[in-house]
């Protein structure tokens, strides 16, 4: 029993000093796999007709810059005939902001979006997250979680929850809002530093990224 | 008239509120909520699904987690079943 608690303990020590050397070829198959198990496709932002209306609409309406959602948010679309996930980059090509790490992160906090539109129905999933600016701080804590869980499993580092949770104000969200996306993450870090996986794509993530890394 | 009909597919939409006070938490069936801006208990963990011993309880803050209900191991329950 010691023997195994010293050994859990060893991978974690390399785990948090080597996180996962992700190449090109490691991100686009990590994309094809959550892709592929959640029926949806992944489409250039600033290849989409329609994402570019939207960037206008929310420029004008001075929610957010036109550059800043084109450039720098990933969206996820449940419904069709637009179903999918529009990224401003391609996966497995970094950039200057998008690593291929984020790449993998964003992929799932994408992905368990899709999750939350399965469970709570498509249509009701985007009535909630756009006429409700608390219901759409509850979905993006969910999606946050995912980011705290892969990070602290494969980085050894626990993101700062208030910093994650105040980046909502560009969603349209009140401080209290954004206050109980903080305080909801922070009720989860005991369970999270324990190794619990609370978010549905966090599994998925875990278990392709420990098979591909030889790290089970 | 007609504006009144407007809004009533927006009405039946949006659910009625709980009437909880916004930040607090609670266990209900072993879930782990917290009360919205909107006044409405969501589910932020399932407790039950991350193993068979974890709990959904009070736990006094530790550091930077905050007083509140949420998943813990039982030793680290203050009140242990805390469902009201």
């Amino acid at each position: 029993m010691l023997i195994r608690s010293k050994t859990l303990r060893s991978v974690r020590l390399v785990r948090l000093l080597n996180p996962p050397p992700v190449t090109s070829v490691d991100v686009r198959a990590f994309w094809d796999y959550m892709c592929a198990r959640h029926n949806v496709g992944v489409i250039r932002k600033s290849d989409s007709a329609s994402m570019k209306v939207v960037a206008e609409l929310l420029d004008r309406m001075g929610v957010l810059a036109r550059e800043s959602f084109l450039l720098a948010h990933t969206t996820v679309v449940p419904i069709r005939p637009v179903r999918g996930i529009y990224a401003p980059f391609e996966p497995g090509v970094p950039d200057e902001r998008w690593s291929l790490w984020s790449q993998i992160e964003v992929c799932t906090h994408e992905m368990n979006h899709m999750v939350q539109a399965e469970r709570a129905g498509r249509w009701d999933f985007s009535w909630d997250y756009i006429t409700s600016s608390a219901a759409r701080a509850h979905y993006e804590a969910g999606a946050y979680r995912c980011n705290l869980e892969l990070a602290l499993r494969y980085r050894g580092r626990v993101l700062n929850c208030g910093t994650l949770a105040y980046k909502l104000v560009n969603y349209g969200c009140s401080n209290l809002d954004c206050e109980t996306t903080e305080k909801q993450l922070l009720m989860t870090l005991p369970a999270i530093r324990k190794g619990a996986m609370i978010e549905p794509a966090t599994r998925e993530a875990v278990d392709w990224l420990d098979e591909r890394f030889g790290l089970g | 008239m007609r504006f009144l009909l407007l809004l009533l597919p927006l009405s039946l939409g949006c659910p009625m509120p709980d009437d909880c006070t916004p930040l607090d938490t609670r266990c209900l069936g072993g879930n782990a909520q917290i009360c919205g801006s909107d006044q409405r208990w969501r589910t932020f963990v399932k407790c039950p699904t991350l193993g068979e011993n974890w709990v959904c309880c009070w736990s006094e803050g530790i550091e930077e987690v905050p007083s509140g209900h949420s998943c813990f191991m039982p030793d680290q329950c203050e009140v242990p079943d805390a469902d009201p």
